[in-house]
């Protein structure tokens, strides 16, 4: 792989799970806030299909960003995490971004599990 | 190669960041004094039940400060201020900071907000709703007086300061690092005060934005907070903790910072899990900006909002684990020396430990609603501020001394310090646990007989009196050291990063030759040290045409370009001046004074970019 | 100069326009959470607007945005001109870029102004983040004429490094106010919905 590809694929990897993570917290917890505040409760959001929707999303894209920081960590296989760069670098980002992907991950996924099953609206 | 201007005028204009982050320790350290004296009055106040030491309105003034005191004008700018203004350059091969001017304007404008907020209290008008203020209690129907001016405009203030200090420090981290010193390189300490600077950058909007529409609701006669007119009480509280739970993170994670370096000093080993403990450190901050409705989880919210805070939560303490157990691993697996530095950094896991412990109970919402306002949240978060924050400050403390005066410290008295306080605090927190269960609520001035807590509060006003000894003998020592203590060493600990490599105290210009660096442990490798040495003989390197610095790239530490740094100026003080009036006067509602202090801020502005820098 | 001690990279975006996107990153962060403000008081309000204060208008917001975004254009120009050294093109694609920004600051102070005389901020939650998000708005407007103005002053004599540098950072500084607005103003209007 090109050092190019590499980079791309570095950035990609810690920058888009990362991201991913944030936008379908907002988006689900934007929603529920939409669907049980009395102004907005009689727009009819069905908050369970759309968070599933913004969660299928997040997990796709997570699971590409994890696949990415796969790929350059093996490319950079043999690095040593203090290697001069470019493939030191590589290799310490691709090491990060397995780590936070994977959290992310299941931040998402018991998220979604645990606001889906609830009844909707009703007070903690 | 350059020199300081010398007298009052030079530290008025000073832009060094060595100067600019010893005015920040010393202002910092009255600060804490203030806050700790609020301390133990409250702690005075509490010893008995039905106590008269104080009255109510004293004691809200008081409780008030001390949290605001502590958190914005103590642990924070002596986090960044000091530590990060000190050794951030120094730790990166560069000699000052990306905006040394911008520096120093952050130190006055944080210096005007601390007289500002008070002379709100000893005008009697001190902040006395908290330090998260929540409406309608800061409204003007119950909060008439100036109070809570005091409280907004200071901390819009203070707020300015920490987020240029914050955008300095991203940039320099960013572009300032030494030839070789690529992302991968660069010292753990750096990495935690980058994951502190973001904190600061994204928080901080937050709670400016929240202290205008209070400003604008009180002052102006909007109703953002107010329900009777469609406002909502719980917009001040989702903007406060949007701030307000990445600002406690922020307020730990330099904290970190200063015991991944002591660690690995101590212990002559290298930080096992580097890149894990990385990313941990901008973890931690980026996931806690999705939790803050945890604050709010006996609001009323659904629970399928809560939801989405709880879950982040539990994730969170992830990579605070993992941070604990590459430092504990660490430890055993190297040969550790129980000098006081490492003590304070030993002391300090076991107060996280435990203070993170009582947070992860935190997640489960029935059980934080049943503790929500009682002593055991208290008592968590002294145990993560106090322990987890301070230790690694006062462990800092004794680390740097040598570096930053060029005399050793007492080691015998330093440890003993260490010992007096970490029971003094025990004493003083662990009880809080135990009352707050028992159902005392947190805030109140007094309380009756009856309830069971009189023995407990009575122990935490004595361990809050044994905490007092054992500062003062922290600080005795010092000041003791700093006068008769034995010359030191540039490398007394044989220390892993680049301010070990230079003179102690270290020149104005921090380093005579710009370093190379091949790995984040450059005091260790002697061949690029050696390597540095042959450069300055041959002259290159040295970067003395004027105030030079070397830019680099962004991921791997390339050199990219030279720039010419400015040196002393008059602006920074002068514009702060121009702001701190525009505030003071907003306090009293003068319109019009304030948008002639703030067109003075703008020509000052104009001044500050006549000259102009070459490259 | 000691540059001839070192094999330089290619330099990237100067340290002018890092301190700007710092600057940039912290106002978006202001902006996004007044924004989140008008939707939380958006879901918590059954009527919104309220019951005695008009709805926004359509078209003169759309028209006023669609101008000011064009701005961009002779910005980024002006910044590509610099970097020829084309000292006349960069002045006349400013002076352009300002006369239409001052302009479309002009028509905002108007309607801003008619505004407050048919509903006034204290009416109601609804008023008061209409009046403070667009005023933040038009704040952020303000200040970057304000830097135009002072560009503008320093180019009479010139360019340097410097002042490239400078340029580059406030048309950049103008993209964001840019992005900003569309946020803001598409906020605004969706109380229409």
């Amino acid at each position: 792989m090109t050092l190019r590809r590499l980079s791309f694929l570095q950035w990609f990897g810690l920058v888009a799970g990362a991201g991913l993570w944030f936008a379908s917290f907002l988006g689900g917890l934007g929603t529920s806030q939409a669907a049980c505040n009395p102004g907005s409760g009689g727009w009819g959001i069905p908050y369970d299909t759309v968070e599933l929707a913004i969660a299928a999303f997040a997990v796709c894209s997570l699971l590409a960003a994890e696949l990415a920081s796969i790929a350059v960590f093996r490319a950079t296989r043999g690095t040593e995490e203090q290697d001069p760069p470019p493939h030191g670098r590589l290799h310490f980002f691709a090491s990060a971004a397995l780590l936070s992907n994977l959290l992310f991950l299941l931040i998402v996924v018991l998220t979604t599990i645990a606001t889906v099953v609830d009844r909707t609206c009703h007070q903690a | 190669m350059w020199a300081e201007r010398p007298g009052v005028l030079g530290w008025l204009t000073t832009t060094d960041h060595k100067r600019i982050g010893l005015l920040y320790f010393w202002t910092t350290l009255v600060f804490f004094g203030a806050g700790g004296v609020e301390a133990l009055l409250l702690r005075a106040q509490l010893a008995e039940p039905n106590s008269t030491v104080l009255g109510p309105n004293t004691y809200d003034q008081l409780f008030s400060m001390h949290g605001l005191t502590m958190i914005f004008w103590f642990i924070i700018p002596m986090t960044t201020g000091a530590f990060g203004n000190y050794l951030i350059p120094l730790m990166i091969g560069a000699r000052d900071l990306a905006f040394p001017r911008l520096n120093a304007l952050s130190f006055w404008l944080f210096l005007g907000s601390g007289l500002l907020v008070y002379t709100g209290l000893f005008a009697g008008a001190g902040p006395n709703a908290g330090w998260f203020d929540y409406v309608p209690l800061a409204s003007r129907l119950y909060d008439p007086g100036r109070n809570i001016e005091f409280y907004a405009l200071g901390l819009l203030f203070n707020g300015m300061a920490s987020t240029i200090t914050a955008a300095n420090f991203i940039v320099t981290i960013f572009k300032l690092r030494a030839p070789g010193m690529s992302f991968n390189r660069i010292p753990l300490f750096c990495f935690a005060f980058l994951a502190a600077s973001f904190g600061l950058l994204f928080a901080l909007p937050s709670l400016s934005v929240d202290l205008i529409f209070l400003f604008l609701d009180r002052n102006l006669g909007m109703h953002f907070f107010d329900p009777a007119h469609g406002g909502s009480t719980l917009l001040w509280q989702h903007l406060f903790w949007f701030f307000g739970h990445p600002e406690v993170y922020i307020l730990i994670v330099p904290a970190f910072g200063i015991a991944t370096e002591i660690i690995p000093a101590f212990t002559q080993r290298k930080m096992i899990a580097f890149p894990l403990v990385a990313i941990a450190e901008l973890l931690v901050v980026f996931i806690g900006f999705g939790v803050w409705a945890h604050h709010m989880f006996s609001d009323g919210i659904p629970a399928v909002t809560l939801v989405f805070f709880a879950g982040a939560t539990a994730m969170v303490i992830i990579p605070s684990t993992i941070q604990v157990f590459a430092w504990t691993s660490t430890l055993f697996t190297g040969r550790p020396r129980f000098s006081t530095p490492l003590l304070f950094i030993v002391g300090f896991i076991l107060f996280f430990v435990i203070g993170g412990l009582t947070g992860v109970m935190f997640v489960a919402i029935p059980f934080d609603q049943q503790v929500t306002d009682t002593y055991f949240v208290v008592a968590h978060f002294h145990y993560i501020i106090f322990g987890a924050a301070v230790f690694p400050i006062f462990g800092g403390m004794y680390y740097w001394f040598p570096k930053v005066t060029g005399r050793m410290y007492f080691e015998r008295p330093g440890q003993i310090s260490f010992w007096i306080i970490f029971l003094g605090t025990n004493l003083l927190f662990f009880p809080m646990h135990i009352v707050g269960l028992l159902g005392m609520p947190r805030r109140v001035y007094t309380y009756p007989g009856a309830m069971g807590w009189t023995a407990y509060n009575l122990a935490e006003s004595i361990g809050g009196a044994i905490t007092l000894l054992g500062i003062l003998l922290l600080f005795g020592n010092l000041v003791v050291s700093y006068r008769r203590g034995p010359r030191a060493p540039a490398d007394p600990w044989h220390g892993p990063t680049l301010e070990w490599s230079i003179p102690s105290p270290p020149p104005e210009f921090n380093f005579a030759v710009t370093p190379h660096v091949s790995s984040a442990y450059p005091n260790w490798d002697d061949a690029d040290r050696e390597a540095d040495r042959r450069r300055l003989a041959e002259g290159v390197g040295v970067l003395d045409h004027g105030h030079e610095q070397v830019i680099t790239t962004l991921a791997d530490g390339e050199p990219a370009e030279i720039v010419r740094m400015p040196h002393s100026s008059p602006w920074p003080i002068l514009l702060a001046l121009a702001v701190s009036g525009a505030f003071a006067v907003l306090v009293i509602e003068k319109y019009g004074v304030a948008a002639v202090f703030g067109v003075l801020a703008l020509l000052t502005l104009v001044g500050w970019h006549w000259k102009e820098e070459e490259s | 100069m000691s540059a001839a001690d070192y094999a330089l990279a290619r330099p990237g975006p100067s340290k002018a326009w890092w301190g700007m996107a710092m600057f940039v990153a912290s106002e978006a962060a202001l902006f996004s959470m007044m924004i989140g403000s008008y939707f939380l008081l958006r879901f918590k309000n059954v009527h919104w607007p309220p019951h005695g204060i008009p709805e926004p208008k359509l078209v003169v917001p759309l028209v006023l945005l669609g101008v000011i975004l064009t701005t961009s254009a002779p910005m980024q120009l002006a910044v590509a001109a610099g970097r020829s050294g084309r000292l006349g093109r960069t002045r006349i694609l400013l002076v352009l870029a300002l006369v239409v920004q001052a302009g479309y600051f002009a028509m905002q102070v108007h309607e801003y102004a008619g505004d407050l005389s048919r509903f006034q901020p204290s009416q109601h939650a609804y008023a008061s983040i209409y009046y403070t998000l667009l005023g933040a708005d038009h704040a952020h407007v303000a200040v970057g004429l304000l830097f135009d103005l002072w560009l503008l002053a320093k180019l009479a004599r010139g360019f340097t490094g410097y002042r490239l540098r400078a340029l580059a950072a406030i048309a950049f500084y103008w993209h964001a106010v840019n992005v900003i607005t569309l946020a803001v103003t598409l906020t605004i209007l969706s109380a229409k919905l």
